[in-house]
């Protein structure tokens, strides 16, 4: 059966040309990035503009280190992220296998309640959630990164979508034989949901890596510092340090990069619809 | 199953939202004495041709953006998912810009773009040919936004495509191979219509993502030239932070998540949930 | 599934556990830990830290924890704290952050003489930390907008720059050598301006004009008339670079990279173009009169919050490190100008002659600036616009009468009310 979709198709010369082009497109300014953490200032807004650096010394990347505790931010980050993921995952799939599969009083009102907020602009409302964390205590805490932003709306309806289109039957014909709901869920449903899974895993590792509203409202203290919040500090009211910051965004793209790696083959072996039906 | 989503939601966005409400029947600057002053900021708002102005804009950006953000990934997705050659890699690559963060998006594009200092500019004098003077122009300030966040947005939506795709089963493939359906038709026939679900969602997440376009906004245009991509997430930021009145700005984003969540629910009936139809 | 969630749960428990016990353990201690909310452009983040450190050596009992905060933010953050009842000792603060946030500051008139201590800064900055009466912050140092030129460009085009306070070149006579050194050197641009507010005033003083006064909105008048339209027919002439108003274009880079020649903006350059400029000569002179002279004073201060319970200690911080000894120091190794009138001459480790033109332009500016940026909140009432409207006015989306008329209408509306 594999040897078949292997075969289902060759693609033609032209689409390779077209997504050639675009990669060219879309890597030109990562390239000049990359390229650019390695220049000096005056390099840096040389005119006319160089794409090349004179030379690949690793300065900036040192200085970078020597001005910022990083190994301290890079360590917040990794655990906000994390744990923050994995919740993230939990509860989203609970939540959206239940709004996909179950009809219980209102659901589709709590559904779209749900998504509406999706609209609602957080900074506006800054001062309210700080009020919040500081209730609850998550003030000043990794824990205020890690639980609000966990519960996203976006994790729900993701999930909620892709249920969707899991034929019902195979939770009926378990049914027949007997199985329990949870045992459903369990054995059949989140096996099948391993896909959606990485997918939500790669957008909630990248968003909390890369959050700097929550952290400007949670965080005090310098050594509770996330990286992005680390990296804004270095655009100052009058000058920016971009040898510091072209560097270290490099360097903070590295994980996400690994993330992806890891979770993008999960997306696609993730289904084995062919297995259940036996 | 969706209480502790539901909880931590309730807590950390429901309540702020509540206090927001509140906020926007009152005269604040963030500091000092709250004023209640009734419906007085929605009265303003009515006659502000600035808000208005600003969420016409927007829509406009997200009409004009919505046919790119959705056919591209979908186009990268669906070669992408197939047994292709260097597929990793053009998955990485189109990713990749997903993983940058705003804060040097910025000067990468004002590198490229930039009035006097960019590239294009120069390559084009190099050449004796006219200044190409595309952010000092309303329409393409207006069009480099549009192109940035193709860019930015092209790898998250095609990962969800992917996801998406990959659950389709492939019997209905099978089947279509069988008989001698070509891949045009197993596209619109099959792919498709099973993906409705996945769609809609996409439709849904890239609306709202272009209604709330900010922070690439702010990097590259910041609004200009004048206010001509100023769109209304930057209005509501100016009011609050700049102008300093958060009631009225409490007003701003109310009305506007109001506007937003209403379109979602007459597309939420009109979808049916994005649900897939039962033949 | 369910190893899931009893694996993430009890990590959380633990991690609840671990901050729990970190954040108990403070109050026990006799030091008194003062938050002091910080940003960095230069080096003066380290400079302050040594001061810091030399006033926790002499004051064991106080402990000064210094905050970055990224300068975008910093009113968010300061507001979101005092809200919050989480409000920092010290706060470094702008003219700009202190209209939104003075009301949370400590009058610090409240714990010394205010007018001896206003009498030892440079009148022209009262305005700035000087509010309703209240002592709301104390000046660290000031920066002052003046005309940076390229002196290569300059000398090839034969133009020479006033020699010195009693020769000040006229907006006339400035407008010839522009166009001179543009046409010398094959420019596309003569001049780039920062931005068109804080910048673009100093030529509107100069002019006569101002953004408001105490009657409200003062754009309307025939000297701010004047000013805008004449800096609009420099644009259409091509003398000033429009680039920075329209697309943001840092007006810093344009003159680093010899694409104008010469720039208006201010004493933070000095640091930055010593080290990075290294293709041509530049210096700094004195900008044009037209009606009189002006620069615009700006700067930094340190102010003391309301609610951190540390009132008198962070007060008495900000009068030590603000003193002579320290603002000598504090201002000459992060190269910025003294606030204090017995700081006047210090000795810089290179610009010297610079900042001395600098602090010339700052003795004689128009008292409009301090009205301008330093009234309660109005600098708030018409910088937004400004930023707006000027490309539309470039573009002629709009009239100069629609602009007058906007943006005057804020100003009034804000300092009478209507």
């Amino acid at each position: 059966m594999t040897n078949k979709i292997k075969k289902r198709k060759k693609v033609s010369v032209f689409a390779y040309l077209v997504l050639i082009a675009f990669s060219v497109l879309f890597l030109f300014p990562i390239t000049w990035l990359i390229l650019s953490s390695f220049k000096g200032y005056i390099e840096l807004f040389k005119y006319p503009p160089t794409l090349l650096p004179e030379s690949f010394s690793p300065v900036n990347y040192i200085d970078a280190f020597e001005k910022g505790n990083w190994l301290r931010y890079f360590g917040n980050t990794t655990i906000v992220t994390v744990f923050s993921t994995i919740l993230c995952v939990s509860i989203s799939v609970m939540g959206g296998y239940a709004f996909a599969k179950y009809k219980f009083k209102g659901d589709n009102f709590l559904f779209l309640v749900f998504i509406s907020t999706l609209m609602l602009p957080l900074e506006v409302l800054m001062i309210p959630i700080f009020l919040v964390i500081k209730k609850v205590g998550f003030y000043d805490s990794l824990l205020g990164l890690i639980i609000p932003p966990a519960a996203t709306p976006f994790g729900i309806f993701l999930v909620r979508q892709y249920y969707l289109s899991v034929p019902s039957e195979y939770m009926d014909s378990a049914r027949i034989d007997g199985a329990s709901e949870f045992r459903i869920f369990r054995s059949i449903m989140l096996p099948a949901g391993k896909s959606v899974m990485s997918c939500l895993a790669i957008f909630s590792a990248l968003w909390r890596w890369n959050d700097y509203l929550w952290p400007l409202l949670v965080i005090r203290n310098t050594d509770k510092y996330t990286v992005q919040i680390a990296l804004s500090n270095f655009s100052g009211q009058y000058n920016v340090d971009w040898q510091t910051i072209l560097a270290m965004s490099v360097v903070t793209m590295v994980p996400m990069l690994i993330v992806f790696l890891i979770f993008q083959k999960q997306i696609i072996n993730g289904m084995s619809m062919a297995g259940l039906k036996e | 199953m969706v209480l502790p989503n539901f909880l931590i939601f309730l807590v950390f966005i429901i309540i702020p939202f509540f206090y927001g409400t509140i906020i926007s029947f009152a005269d604040w600057k963030g500091i000092g004495k709250i004023n209640f002053i009734g419906l007085g900021n929605y009265f303003e708002l009515f006659s502000d041709s600035g808000f208005w102005d600003s969420l016409l804009r927007t829509t406009k950006f997200a009409l004009c953006s919505l046919p790119f953000i959705i056919i591209l990934p979908l186009f990268f997705a669906v070669m992408l998912t197939k047994n292709l050659k260097g597929k990793y890699i053009f998955r990485t690559i189109f990713y990749w810009p997903s993983m940058i963060s705003y804060i040097v998006v910025g000067i990468a594009f004002r590198f490229i773009f930039g009035d006097s200092t960019g590239v294009i500019n120069y390559l084009l004098q190099l050449f004796g040919l006219p200044k190409f003077s595309v952010m000092t122009n309303t329409t393409g300030a207006f069009w480099i936004l549009i192109l940035a966040n193709l860019w930015f947005s092209t790898g998250s939506t095609m990962v969800i495509f992917m996801s998406g795709i990959t659950n389709i089963s492939p019997t209905y493939y099978e089947a279509a191979e069988v008989d001698g359906a070509t891949s045009r038709q197993q596209f619109f026939k099959i792919t498709l219509p099973l993906l409705k679900p996945t769609l809609f969602l996409v439709l849904i997440l890239s609306l709202i993502g272009l209604f709330k376009a900010y922070g690439m906004v702010m990097q590259l245009t910041s609004g200009g030239p004048g206010d001509a991509t100023k769109f209304v997430v930057q209005n509501i930021y100016d009011t609050a932070f700049k102008r300093f009145r958060l009631g009225y700005a409490s007003a701003q984003s109310l009305v506007t998540t109001l506007i937003l969540a209403i379109l979602t629910i007459l597309q939420f009936k009109a979808n049916k949930g994005g649900e897939v139809n039962d033949k | 599934m369910k190893k899931l969630i009893a694996t993430s749960l009890i990590i959380l428990l633990a991690l609840g556990l671990v901050f729990a016990n970190g954040s108990a353990e403070t109050s026990k201690e006799k030091v008194k830990t003062l938050d002091m909310f910080w940003w960095s452009d230069g080096n003066e983040g380290k400079v302050m830290q040594s001061l810091i450190d030399e006033y926790e050596s002499m004051h064991p009992e106080i402990n000064i924890n210094m905050i970055e905060i990224p300068f975008n933010d910093m009113s968010n953050k300061i507001m979101m704290s005092v809200a919050g009842g989480e409000a920092p000792a010290i706060t470094r603060t702008t003219e700009g952050i202190s209209n939104s946030c003075y009301e949370a500051f400590v009058d610090i008139g409240q714990y010394t003489d205010a007018d001896a201590l206003i009498a030892q800064f440079i009148p022209s900055i009262e305005s700035y930390y000087v509010k309703n009466g209240k002592v709301i912050s104390i000046p660290s140092d000031v920066t002052a907008n003046g005309l940076i030129y390229n002196k290569t460009m300059f000398d090839k085009a034969g133009v020479e720059v006033p020699t010195g306070p009693d020769d000040i070149w006229t907006w006339d006579e400035f407008e010839v050598a522009l166009k001179k050194v543009k046409e010398a050197n094959g420019l596309e641009y003569a001049m780039a301006i920062d931005n068109a507010t804080h910048r673009w005033a100093t030529m509107l003083y100069e002019f006569g004009g101002s953004f408001a006064n105490e009657n409200g909105g003062n754009l309307g008048s025939p000297e701010s008339r004047d000013c805008i339209e004449t800096t609009l027919r420099l644009f259409k002439e091509k003398v000033i670079n429009p680039s920075p108003w329209i697309t943001f274009e840092d007006a810093g880079i344009l003159f680093r990279g010899g694409l104008v020649a010469c720039q208006l903006s201010g004493t933070w350059e000095m640091q930055n173009y010593n080290a990075n400029i290294k293709d041509f000569e530049w210096g700094v002179t004195y900008m044009p009169k037209k009606v009189m002279r002006s620069s615009v004073p700006g700067g930094k201060q340190l102010a003391a919050v309301q609610g951190s319970g540390l009132e008198k200690e962070a007060v008495e911080f900000i009068l030590w490190v603000t003193d002579k000894e320290q603002s000598k120091r504090y201002c000459e190794e992060s190269m910025f100008v003294s606030p204090r009138l017995d700081c006047a001459s210090l000795d810089y480790a290179f610009c010297s002659d610079y900042f001395a033109v600098f602090a010339n332009e700052l003795a004689n500016t128009s008292s409009a600036a301090a009205f301008d940026w330093g009234y309660p909140g109005l600098s708030a009432a018409f910088a937004v616009d400004a930023t707006y409207d000027w490309p539309k006015l470039i573009s002629g989306e709009m009239s100069v009468d629609e602009f007058i008329t906007k943006i005057d209408g804020n100003s009034t509306k804000h300092i009478l009310g209507k």
